[in-house]
């Protein structure tokens, strides 16, 4: 009898310390912030709302710019993001490239290094008076853009500066995929009498899809959720050109201290993503 | 087995901390001993300069009452540490600071979290500068909040640029006359030398219209308590911006606050109209141009008075200190006796409380600007009144939108400012 309840007991023991950090950490602002869609939060008591917070929101065109600069950068950034960590990862991969642990390393980096200082970089980078992008262009044209107040200028730097820092990243998941393809496989593709980019084409990319795709979920969310760098960077201008999903939800939020609204609005965005995901692994599921 | 009994003990202790950790509050709620002395511990929020000079006049504090613990910790100004505090409940510093564009909204957000200061204040109100109070009283007609410091603004300028352009800062009286000598410098310089600059897409900061405006005595608000953002005060705010910005004599500076630096290191503009609190800003970042600035009054618009405050801080005390006394006795010594005036004005803090004015400090010479800087801006503390109200964070929100419609799109600033007000007005219709 005794063991038995030790049966019954013991596990939940074991996952005791998970189950705790799941409940405080995960649970319970989910279902908080649920609660709050519906209602006025001030001074930790609700005022039941209805659907008025969803509505604000639906009718905000401040939220319908934010998705539309949000999907736009994500519609440009991701796939070419993409390709150049597949690209980089095939390279890498090379048997014969010399030097490719520094080579690996050196293209991991930029993710090592914290968001606020390379936020702060690349707006020092970009600067229209002083920055350095903009004295090598003068050496060419008459001046430099003004990177900082023309809506599509301001969404290409904030694509750079994210490209520049996630594209390591993303390269290293290509080349775990990559280094799980067996050699065999190469093999007989070439005693097929298939060449370097056909053997790409019907062994690389098929072996890796499902880390592609992986990859592909991950920077998808990833420029959803998008806030550190147009924050630091761009501070969502110019006239809120760069105002992310996430940074609208900021300023509703802790600006404007307007908790329902910030809450309805990431749900909204939870819907989306998950929406997003379900289509993507739809659209890649084998046959 | 002796494996098994350590593991029993280690789980025990953590749940004895974690119990103990969570029952912490409850003990001690004695403020002074009998013989009327002050005992007690309090917890106080400030950031970057005035975090320091709290911290010294806690430690004449604590000397003076050596039952007093007085714990200053230096948070940052945009609220991360207090906001979740506040909103929970759990773990609220006994005193904070707060901008005092902000200290309404946070009364109203959290509602019977900041204590009613009326007491100390009302019967000084005469010592306080009138905009700085203004801004702690709430529709109630209390006090919420002790002002710290006001942000009176001057208009600095590069004393050898104005001399080798042969300029006299006295002609500069009213912003016509700024923008005629900034063309004037503009033509000599070959297009190189500018005023100074602002934001111009109004993301990073919102300083210069604001400015203009206050200077007016605008409000924004209406009588009713509506956003007002199409007043006559506002208009004429910015359409004598977009002169400035179509003469030429603007810089841009994209972000703001760094960028203004990078400028003034780098000599391209000659002139700031901004608030005394800039000076240790300048001290620190541009050292090397020591000697070279000068001061002289706003330019204004009527050519009489150009007082303005930009910027400014307050101190409130959370309603649930265990001990009110204390806190309430450390936030008077600090803001309201002129004997720490030397602390407060080593740190660039210009007081709210006019008997510090009177410090021998106030009439030193400063050797950056080659005035007695607390003397000379004592003159430009009469600025006018100004509301921020309960919803101040929307109407930065939406204003800066419509700068950069005016400045960077070119829209007409009566109907950029009139959507800007109907945004704002949406956003607090909702709350």
């Amino acid at each position: 009898m005794r063991k038995k309840l030790n049966n019954l007991i013991v596990p939940y023991v074991f996952i005791l310390p998970f189950l705790i950090f799941f409940l405080v950490f995960m649970a319970y602002p989910i279902i908080f912030s649920f609660i709050m869609c519906f209602s006025r939060y001030a001074n930790a008591s609700f005022v039941f709302k209805g659907l008025d917070n969803f509505k604000f929101v639906l009718n905000d065109p401040l939220f319908w710019k934010a998705m539309k600069n949000t999907f736009i950068m994500l519609i440009i950034q991701v796939p070419v993001q993409t390709f150049l960590a597949v690209v980089l990862a095939v390279f890498l991969n090379g048997k014969k490239l010399k030097g490719r642990g520094l080579m690996r390393m050196i293209i991991f980096m930029p993710i090592l290094l914290d968001s606020v200082s390379y936020s702060i970089i690349f707006s020092i980078f970009f600067n229209y008076e002083n920055g350095v992008v903009n004295n090598f262009l003068r050496i060419f044209l008459p001046d430099g853009p003004q990177w900082m107040n023309v809506g599509w200028l301001a969404k290409a730097v904030l694509m750079i500066a994210i490209t520049w820092r996630w594209t390591g990243y993303n390269t290293v998941i290509m080349l775990s995929g990559l280094q799980s393809i067996s050699d065999d496989l190469y093999e007989a593709a070439s005693i097929d009498g298939a060449g370097r980019v056909k053997q790409f084409f019907y062994v690389t990319l098929p072996g890796l899809k499902q880390v592609l795709i992986f990859a592909v979920i991950l920077s998808v969310t990833g420029m959803l959720q998008l806030f550190t760098e147009p924050y630091l960077l761009t501070k969502g201008g110019p006239v809120n050109e760069t105002l992310t999903i996430v940074q609208y939800l900021y300023e509703k939020g802790f600006e404007s201290f307007d908790f329902g609204v910030a809450s309805a609005g990431s749900y909204i965005l939870v819907l989306i993503i998950a929406v997003l995901t379900w289509l993507q692994l739809k659209a890649t599921k084998e046959d | 087995m002796k494996r098994k009994v350590l593991s029993v003990l280690l789980v025990a202790a953590s749940v004895v901390t974690l119990a103990a950790g969570c029952g912490g509050n409850e003990t001690n709620v004695q403020t002074s001993s009998e013989d009327g002395e002050l005992q007690g511990e309090i917890k106080v929020y400030a950031w970057t300069q005035m975090a320091t000079a709290l911290s010294d006049t806690a430690e004449r504090f604590m000397e003076e009452n050596p039952g007093v613990t007085v714990n200053v910790e230096q948070v940052d100004g945009s609220y991360t540490k207090l906001l979740p505090e506040l909103a929970s409940g759990v773990g609220v510093p006994d005193v904070f600071m707060v901008q005092n564009t902000d200290i309404l909204s946070f009364v109203k957000t959290y509602e019977g979290q900041i204590m009613d200061v009326s007491d100390i204040i009302t019967s000084e109100e005469d010592n306080f500068v009138d905009s700085a109070i203004a801004a702690c009283r709430a529709s109630d007609g209390k006090y919420y909040a002790v002002p710290i410091d006001i942000g009176p603004c001057g208009l600095m300028y590069r004393t050898d640029i104005f001399e080798e352009y042969g300029i006299n800062v006295e002609d500069i009286k009213t912003w016509d006359d700024y923008i005629e000598v900034g063309k004037q410098i503009l033509e000599a310089s070959d297009g190189e030398m500018r005023m100074t600059g602002f934001n111009f897409n109004g993301s990073t900061s919102q300083d210069f219209i604001k400015m203009l405006f206050a200077q007016q005595g605008g409000s924004y608000y209406n009588d009713d308590g509506t956003v007002n953002l199409t007043s006559e005060e506002m208009l004429t705010a910015a359409e004598k911006l977009k002169e400035m910005v179509d003469a030429g004599i603007m810089m841009d500076f994209p972000d703001e606050w760094n960028d203004r630096i990078t400028a003034l290191n780098e000599s391209q503009i000659c002139t700031l109209p901004y608030a005394v609190w800039y000076g240790i800003v300048m001290k620190d970042s541009v050292a090397d141009q020591a000697g070279l600035w000068g001061v002289a009054p706003m330019p204004s618009f009527d050519g009489e008075s150009g007082s303005v405050s930009l910027g400014g801080s307050v101190l409130a005390i959370s309603e649930n200190t265990e001990y009110p006394e204390v806190a309430k006795e450390f936030v008077k010594f600090s803001l309201m006796d002129a004997d720490q005036a030397d602390i407060m004005y080593a740190q660039s803090q210009y007081q709210a409380y006019k008997p510090y004015w009177e410090a021998e400090c106030y009439k030193e010479t400063d050797e950056y600007f080659g005035v007695a800087m607390g003397e000379v801006f004592s003159q430009w503390t009469d600025a006018p009144e100004m509301n921020f109200g309960e919803y101040f964070t929307d109407i930065t929100d939406a204003l800066s939108t419509a700068i950069g419609e005016i400045y960077i799109n070119n829209a007409n600033p009566a109907d950029a400012l009139k959507t800007a007000e109907e945004t704002a007005q949406a956003a607090i219709d909702n709350k």
